[in-house]
C-alpha cells in the first residue's frame, strides 16, 4: 500500500503518534521538574552531612598542631569522597582573610572557583537550605568554618536531575516501541477495513466492466467504501440472478507482521542480558565451566531453532498455521516464564530448548501462513511483510527488554516476554483466519538438498566464506560477547539495549540503500567481500579500547556490523538464487537457497559456543577481535577467490 | 448504517491508539517514578553512610586497641554527637556480631532490629515500613567481625516526597492522557473522515441503480483519490460504469 | 564478669587432678591450659582469656612464669608431661623453641612432640625454624601467632605517611636475626620499588659493635638521601635506640618501627604494631579450633594479625614538619 502525505491514514497517524510524543515527553517533564524540587532537600541535607564529616577530619589535624595550609591528604580526601558520592563538585580550604588564594582547591579551576565566590549566592531561592548553604553559579556550595579557615564543600546542582534526564532515553525507548506497535496496529486495522474490501470491489468492478457480473466482494466495510460495497454487492446478485459466490476469501496477509513481530519481539526482550543472566546460573552449578555453560545454553536456542524447523515443516500439514502457530506461542510462553522462574542451570537449559521449540515453530507457522495466502506474483511482497515484523522486533525487543530488565529485573522482563508470547497465542485467530487456498506447504530440508548443493564448489564457498562468518558475528560477537562485554563494564541492560538496537536501525536504514545498490550494480561478489570486511574490521580494534569510551566504540562497531551485513546480505541472496535454476527459485524450491538457510541457523547457534570458550581462554574483549580477525580473514579470502570468477559470470 | 459502520472504525483504529497510548503512558510514568525512588534513595543512603562510617572509624580504631566494644567508652559519647548533628536520624546503634545491640542512642522509641537480616555483610541499606537504615560491618584486627553499625532515619520525609510526586504523576498522567485521548480521537476522525473521491464514486453509484443518472459528473475523477487503493477504485468503477449502467436492466431482463 | 572471676580462681589453683583429655572435654569440665610465660601476665594473657570466654570456650588455665630465665624451661616441660594438659600455650620465641624445638631437629625427649602447642609473641616463626618452609608440611602439633607485621605491610604503612625511595638502616652485622632481617628487606625493595641504604655498625676495639659510630652512620645515611630510618629486631639498636632516633631527628629524618616499645618509649616517628590484647585474642581463637573444632593444629595456620595498629608519635612529626596525612588521622593512634 502506498502512503502519501494527503492520505487520511498517513495524517491521522501523524496526528496520533505526534500527540503520544508530546503526551510522554510531557510526563517527562514533570518528572524532572518534580524530581528536582523534591529532591532538593535531601541533596542539601546530604552535602551539609558530608561537608561536616570532611570539617571534623580536618578540624581534627588542625587540633593536632598542623598548620591548616600544611595539612597533608587533601587531595586523598577529595578523591575519597568523589568516589563515595559522584555528586561532590569540588572542595575547597581556605585560609581566614577573605580574598587570599584558596590554600586547597580539588575539582575545579582557580579562576572559577573566584567566579563562583563572586556570584550572588541565593539562599531563599530553594527550600532546605541550611545556614551555611547557598546556591552559586550552578553549584551547592556548603561553607563550614574551620578552627583556622573555611572549608566549601560543592555539589552539582544538575546532579539531581540526571537520573531523571537520563532516564529520557528509556523513555524514547517507549515511545519509539508505543509508535511502532500503533503504527502495526493501524496497519492491521485499515488492511483488514479498507485496503481489503476495496480490492475486492475493484475485483468485482473488473469482472462487470468485462461482461461477466456475478461474482460478489463477500466482504463488509467501513464508512462510505462500505457502503459503496454494499451497493455493488447487492448489484452484482441481481444482475447474477442468484446467489453468488464470494471473489475471495479475505485472508489478510498483513496480519504475519504482526504475528512475527510478536514472537521475535518475545523472543529479543532478553538479548541484551541473556549471557548474563545464564551465567549466574551456570556459576551457581558445581562442576561447570560457567563460560562454556552460557555459550552452550544461548548457542543451543538456535541449533534447536534450525534442528526444530524441519519437523515444524512436516506438522504443519496435519495441524494448520493457526492450531500450529498457537502451540508454538504457547510453547514460547511456557519457554520464557520457565526461563524467567528457573531454579538452576540444567532447568534452564530446558526451558530455553523449549522456548525454542516455540520460536522455531511460530517461524515455520508465519512462513507458511505467507506461502499459502500468496501467490507466486506477490509472494515476495508477503515475505517482505514478514520480514519487516521481524526486523521491527529486532530494532525495538533489544532495547524495550533492556529498559525492562534495569527497572523491574531479568526475571521479570522474562516474565513479561511470556506474557507476550502468550497475547500472540490469542491473537492468532484473528490475525490468521481465513481459508487456504493453495495446498502448498513450506519445503524441509532433504538429504538431496545437501547433495546437490555441496556440489556446488561457489555456493560451498558463499556458505563458508560468506555467509557463515556472517552468522558467527552476529550471534558470537553481538548476541553473546557484546552483552558480557559491556555489562561486565558496569553498563546497564538498558544501555546495552539500545547497543545492540543499532544494529537492526543499521540493517533497517541500509537494507533498502543495499538492496537498489545490489540490483544497479552486477558485481555482487565485490558487495559481499566488501560487506563482510566493514563488518568486522571494527571489531579488530576492540582490545585496544579503553573503557571510557568503550560504549562509543561499541555503537560504532554494531552500526558497522549492521551496514556491512545489509551490504552484503541482499547481494548474497541474490547470488545463491543465481546458482539455483530459475524454476525452482520461483517455486521456492531452490535447494541451494534452503540450504543455506540451515547452515546459516547452524552458524547461528555455534556463534556463541565459539565466543564463550574464546572470552573464557583470552579475555571477552579479545575474543572480539579474534572474531573481528576471522570475519575479516574471510571476507579476504572470499575476495580472493570468488571475486573474479563471478565478474566474467562462471555458473 | 453507513454511519455507525463508520464510527465503530474511528472507534476501532481510536480505541487500539488509545490502549497504546495509555500503556505508554503508564509505562513512561513508572519509569520515571523508579527513576526518582532510585535517585531519593540514593541520597538517603550516601547521607547516612557518611555518619556510619564516621561511627565505624570510631569503633575500628577502639577494636585496634584490643578492647571490646563494650568497654568502649568513648563510643556513646561519639554515638550521641551523631545523633545530635542529624534531626532526621532516630538511632544509632552499634551492635555484636551476633546481632545483639550494645550500645544504641535513640530519639523516641526503640527502633526494630533491621542489622539481623544483614548480619556479615559488609555494607547494606534497608527500607522497612517505617525506617530507613544503613549498616557497615566492621572487621577487627584478627581478621574477623568485630562490631557492626547501624544508622535508622525515619521515612516520614521519604514518603511524604513520594506522596507528593505520585499525587503529581498522577495528575499530570492523567491530564496528559486527556489530551493525548483528543488528539488520538482527532486523528482517527481525520482517519475516517469521507473520502471526497469515494463519496463522488458512491453518490453516483446511488443515483445510477435508482436509474436517476445518465450523465458521468465532472467532480468524479481518480486525481481526486488520496491513496492507492481509492484510486484503484475510482479507476475500476469509471471502467465498470457504462455496464453497471446498463447492468440492472440486462438483470431485470432476465 | 562473674565468669572471668572463676576462671581467674581457677587458674590460680595449680593442682587440679589429672584427667585423659577426651574424659574432661566430654564431662563438660573446663579445658585445661597449661602457660608458659617468660615475664608474668601480659595483656597477652588478658586477651587471651577474655576472647575463649566469649567464644565460649571453659578453660582453666595454669600459669607456669619462667621469670626471664630460659633454665628454669625443662622443668616445667616435665611437669607439663606429667599433667598432660589439653594444650600449651607458649610465650615469646625462647620459651617456644626451647618447648617444641627447630621443626627439623625436635627431640621427642626435650621437646613437645604431641600435646597440642599455641605460641604468641614470636616475631618470626619462619626465620627461627620453628615453622617449616612452606614446601613442608606443617608440624603436627604446633601452630600460633606472631606479633610482627609482614614486610610489605610495613612498607605500605611508611608509604601511606610518606613517598619512599630510600630506606636507610643501621643494623649490627654480628647478630644473625638482624642480618636476616636485612636480607628479607632487600628482597622487599627490589619487589617493592625503593632503595635499601645499609649501614653496619663496625666493631669498636674490643669486637663488639660501637655505639659511638651510631652518630656519624646517620649522619652518612642522611647524606646519601635516606628518607625513613628502619628499626628492625636487632638487640643491639634495641638498646641504643635513643641515640640512633636522636640522631635521625638531628638530620631531619624519621624513625620507623614494628615494635611497641620503640615508639612508646623511645622518639620513632611512624609504628606499625600489634596489640598484645589482640595477639592473646588471635591466639585464642587457634586455641578454640583445636579445642572445641577438634581441628588437629597442623590444620590451624600460624599466622599474624589481619591489622595492625598505627602509631604516629605526633611530638616528632611536629618537630621534622612531616605531617601526617588526614586519612592516616582516621585509624592512627596518635601519642601527643
Amino acid at each position: 500500500m502506498r502512503l502519501r502525505l494527503a492520505s487520511p491514514t498517513v495524517q491521522g497517524l501523524v496526528i496520533a503518534g505526534l500527540s503520544l510524543f508530546l503526551a510522554l515527553a510531557a510526563v517527562s517533564w514533570l518528572a524532572i521538574g518534580s524530581g528536582a524540587q523534591l529532591l532538593f532537600p535531601e541533596l542539601a541535607q546530604k552535602a551539609l552531612a558530608e561537608a561536616d564529616q570532611a570539617r571534623r577530619r580536618v578540624d581534627a589535624a588542625i587540633e593536632l598542631g598542623i598548620p591548616v595550609e600544611r595539612l597533608v591528604g587533601v587531595d586523598a580526601l577529595f578523591a575519597d569522597m568523589h568516589r563515595n558520592d559522584a555528586d561532590i563538585a569540588f572542595l575547597a580550604l581556605t585560609g581566614d582573610a577573605p580574598g587570599d588564594r584558596p590554600l586547597f582547591l580539588y575539582g575545579l579551576e582557580e579562576a572559577d572557583f573566584r567566579r563562583l565566590l563572586a556570584a550572588p549566592g541565593q539562599a531563599a531561592a530553594r527550600e532546605g537550605l541550611a545556614e551555611s548553604q547557598r546556591l552559586r553559579a550552578g553549584y551547592l556550595v556548603t561553607a563550614l568554618p574551620l578552627r583556622s579557615g573555611t572549608l566549601l564543600l560543592g555539589h552539582d546542582e544538575q546532579a539531581l536531575v540526571r537520573p531523571l534526564v537520563d532516564n529520557l532515553f528509556d523513555i524514547a525507548v517507549v515511545v519509539l516501541v508505543a509508535m511502532l506497535l500503533a503504527f502495526e496496529v493501524m496497519l492491521v486495522v485499515i488492511t483488514a477495513n479498507v485496503a481489503q474490501p476495496a480490492r475486492a470491489a475493484v475485483a468485482v468492478l473488473k469482472s462487470i466492466a468485462e461482461g461477466r457480473p456475478g461474482p460478489v466482494t463477500g466482504t463488509a466495510a467501513a464508512g462510505t467504501l462500505g457502503s459503496f460495497i454494499a451497493r455493488l454487492d447487492v448489484f452484482s446478485a441481481t444482475a447474477a440472478g442468484q446467489p453468488a459466490a464470494a471473489v475471495r476469501p479475505g485472508a489478510s496477509i498483513v496480519g504475519v507482521r504482526l504475528l512475527a513481530f510478536l514472537f521475535v519481539f518475545a523472543e529479543e526482550l532478553g538479548r541484551p542480558f541473556l549471557p548474563v543472566y545464564v551465567a549466574e546460573f551456570a556459576a551457581a552449578t558445581p562442576q561447570l565451566n560457567p563460560n562454556l555453560a552460557t555459550g552452550l545454553l544461548i548457542g543451543l536456542h538456535m541449533s534447536v531453532v534450525a534442528l526444530v524447523m524441519p519437523f515444524a515443516t512436516i506438522l504443519y500439514s496435519r495441524l494448520g498455521r493457526v492450531r500450529l502457530y498457537a502451540a508454538g506461542a504457547l510453547l514460547a510462553t511456557a519457554g520464557l516464564a520457565g526461563t524467567a522462574l528457573a531454579a538452576g542451570y540444567w532447568d534452564l537449559l530446558a526451558w530455553r530448548a523449549l522456548s525454542a521449540v516455540g520460536y522455531a515453530t511460530t517461524f515455520v507457522a508465519c512462513q507458511g501462513f505467507v506461502i499459502e495466502t500468496t501467490s507466486r506474483d506477490n509472494r515476495a511482497t508477503g515475505m517482505a511483510m514478514m520480514v519487516s515484523g521481524i526486523t521491527l522486533a529486532d530494532i525495538c525487543g533489544p532495547a524495550f527488554g533492556g529498559v525492562m530488565a534495569e527497572r523491574f529485573g531479568q526475571s521479570t522482563t522474562f516474565l513479561i516476554a511470556a506474557g507476550m508470547a502468550a497475547a500472540a497465542a490469542l491473537l492468532v485467530a484473528r490475525l490468521m483466519a481465513g481459508g487456504a487456498r493453495r495446498a502448498e506447504t513450506p519445503r524441509h530440508v532433504t538429504l538431496r538438498d545437501f547433495a546437490v548443493a555441496l556440489r556446488n564448489r561457489p555456493l560451498v564457498i558463499q556458505v563458508c566464506l560468506a555467509a557463515l562468518p556472517a552468522k558467527l558475528l552476529l550471534t558470537g560477537f553481538l548476541f553473546y560477547l557484546v552483552p558480557v562485554v559491556l555489562l561486565g563494564i558496569g553498563q546497564q541492560e538498558a544501555d546495552v539495549g539500545r547497543i545492540v538496537m543499532v544494529y537492526g536501525l543499521a540493517m533497517l536504514v541500509g537494507g533498502p540503500v543495499f538492496a537498489r545498490l545490489t540490483d544497479r550494480w552486477q558485481n555482487h561478489a565485490a558487495l559481499v567481500a566488501a560487506g563482510g570486511a566493514v563488518s568486522s574490521v571494527l571489531l579488530i580494534l576492540i582490545p585496544f579500547v579503553d573503557e571510557g569510551s568503550a560504549a562509543m566504540v561499541a555503537i560504532l562497531t554494531v552500526a558497522a556490523l549492521g551496514i556491512g551485513q545489509a551490504m552484503s546480505i541482499p547481494a548474497q541472496v541474490s547470488m545463491v538464487v543465481g546458482m539455483a535454476s530459475e524454476r525452482e527459485v520461483r517455486q521456492g524450491q531452490a535447494p541451494e537457497l534452503t540450504v543455506l538457510r540451515f547452515i546459516e541457523r547452524f552458524g547461528g547457534g555455534a556463534g556463541p559456543m565459539i565466543a564463550a570458550p574464546l572470552a573464557a581462554q583470552f579475555g571477552a574483549a579479545q575474543a572480539i577481535g579474534l572474531f573481528g580477525i576471522y570475519g575479516l580473514a574471510s571476507a579476504l579470502l572470499y575476495a580472493l577467490v570468488a571475486v573474479r570468477p563471478v565478474r566474467t559470470g562462471a555458473p | 448504517m453507513t454511519t455507525k459502520k463508520r464510527y465503530s472504525l474511528i472507534a476501532t483504529v481510536g480505541g487500539s491508539m488509545m490502549i497504546v497510548a495509555i500503556l505508554a503512558l503508564i509505562l513512561a510514568g513508572v519509569l520515571n517514578f523508579l527513576r526518582f525512588d532510585e535517585t531519593y534513595m540514593r541520597l538517603v543512603a550516601q547521607r547516612l553512610e557518611v555518619t556510619a562510617q564516621a561511627v565505624g572509624r570510631a569503633v575500628a580504631l577502639g577494636l585496634d586497641l584490643g578492647l571490646p566494644i563494650e568497654s568502649q567508652d568513648n563510643l556513646p559519647g561519639t554515638l550521641r554527637q551523631h545523633l545530635a548533628a542529624d534531626p532526621d536520624l532516630r538511632n544509632v546503634t552499634v551492635h555484636g556480631c551476633d546481632g545483639r545491640t550494645v550500645i544504641a542512642v535513640e530519639r523516641g522509641a526503640a527502633a526494630p532490629e533491621p542489622w539481623r537480616k544483614h548480619l556479615g555483610e559488609a555494607s547494606w541499606f534497608a527500607v522497612e515500613a517505617d525506617g530507613m537504615s544503613v549498616g557497615l560491618g566492621i572487621v577487627g584486627p584478627l581478621g574477623i567481625c568485630g562490631a557492626g553499625v547501624s544508622i535508622t532515619r525515619s521515612a516520614e520525609a521519604y514518603l511524604d516526597a513520594v506522596n507528593a510526586v505520585r499525587h503529581r504523576f498522577l495528575w499530570g498522567g492523567m491530564a496528559a492522557a486527556g489530551a493525548a485521548g483528543f488528539a488520538i480521537a482527532v486523528a482517527a476522525w481525520v482517519f475516517g473522515r469521507r473520502r471526497r473521491a469515494l463519496g463522488a464514486v458512491d453518490d453516483d453509484f446511488a443515483r445510477l441503480l435508482d436509474g436517476k443518472a445518465g450523465e458521468l459528473p465532472a467532480s468524479l475523477s481518480a486525481e481526486d483519490a488520496t491513496e492507492g487503493w481509492e484510486r484503484e477504485l475510482v479507476a475500476a468503477y469509471l471502467a465498470a460504469r457504462p455496464a453497471i449502467a446498463a447492468g440492472p436492466r440486462e438483470g431485470g431482463a432476465s | 564478669m562473674r565468669r572471668r572471676a572463676f576462671l581467674r580462681a581457677v587458674g590460680g589453683a595449680a593442682a587440679v587432678a589429672t584427667l585423659p583429655r577426651r574424659a574432661v572435654a566430654e564431662a563438660g569440665r573446663p579445658f585445661r591450659i597449661l602457660m608458659i610465660l617468660w615475664r608474668g601476665e601480659t595483656g597477652v594473657e588478658h586477651g587471651f582469656r577474655r576472647q575463649l570466654a566469649e567464644l565460649g570456650v571453659a578453660a582453666a588455665c595454669e600459669i607456669h612464669d619462667l621469670g626471664r630465665d630460659l633454665r628454669r624451661l625443662p622443668a616445667v616441660l616435665e611437669e607439663v608431661r606429667r599433667i598432660g594438659p589439653d594444650l600449651v600455650y607458649t610465650w615469646g620465641t625462647g620459651i617456644t623453641l626451647g618447648t617444641v624445638g627447630r621443626w627439623n631437629d625436635a627431640d621427642p625427649v626435650r621437646h613437645l612432640t604431641d600435646l597440642p602447642v599455641v605460641f604468641t609473641m614470636v616475631s618470626a616463626p619462619l626465620e627461627t625454624g620453628l615453622q617449616p618452609p612452606p614446601d613442608v608440611p606443617p608440624r603436627p602439633n604446633l601452630t600460633g601467632v606472631s606479633h610482627i607485621a609482614p614486610l610489605r605491610a610495613q612498607i605500605n604503612a611508611i608509604r601511606a605517611y610518606l613517598p619512599l625511595e630510600r630506606l636507610g638502616i643501621v643494623y649490627n652485622p654480628q647478630e644473625e636475626n638482624s642480618v636476616a632481617n636485612v636480607r628479607s628487606l632487600r628482597d622487599e625493595a627490589a619487589a617493592s620499588g625503593f632503595r635499601l641504604l645499609e649501614a653496619g655498625v663496625p666493631a669498636a676495639a674490643d669486637g663488639l659493635p660501637d655505639p659511638a659510630a651510631i652518630p656519624r652512620l646517620v649522619k652518612d645515611l642522611a647524606g646519601r638521601g635516606a628518607q625513613v630510618l628502619y628499626i628492625g629486631p636487632d638487640n643491639f639498636i634495641g638498646s641504643n635506640r635513643d641515640l640512633l632516633t636522636e640522631a635521625g631527628l638531628g638530620a631531619g629524618i624519621p624513625c620507623f618501627t614494628a615494635t611497641e616499645l620503640e615508639i612508646r618509649e623511645g622518639e620513632a616517628m611512624i609504628g606499625l604494631v600489634s596489640r598484645y590484647e589482640a595477639v592473646g585474642r588471635l591466639a585464642a581463637v587457634k586455641a578454640k579450633r583445636i579445642l572445641i573444632d577438634r581441628d588437629p593444629p597442623s590444620a590451624v595456620p600460624i599466622e599474624t594479625l589481619k591489622r595492625f595498629s598505627y602509631i604516629i608519635r605526633l611530638p616528632v612529626a611536629l618537630r621534622l614538619k612531616l605531617y601526617p596525612p588526614l586519612q592516616l588521622l582516621d585509624y592512627a593512634e596518635v601519642i601527643r
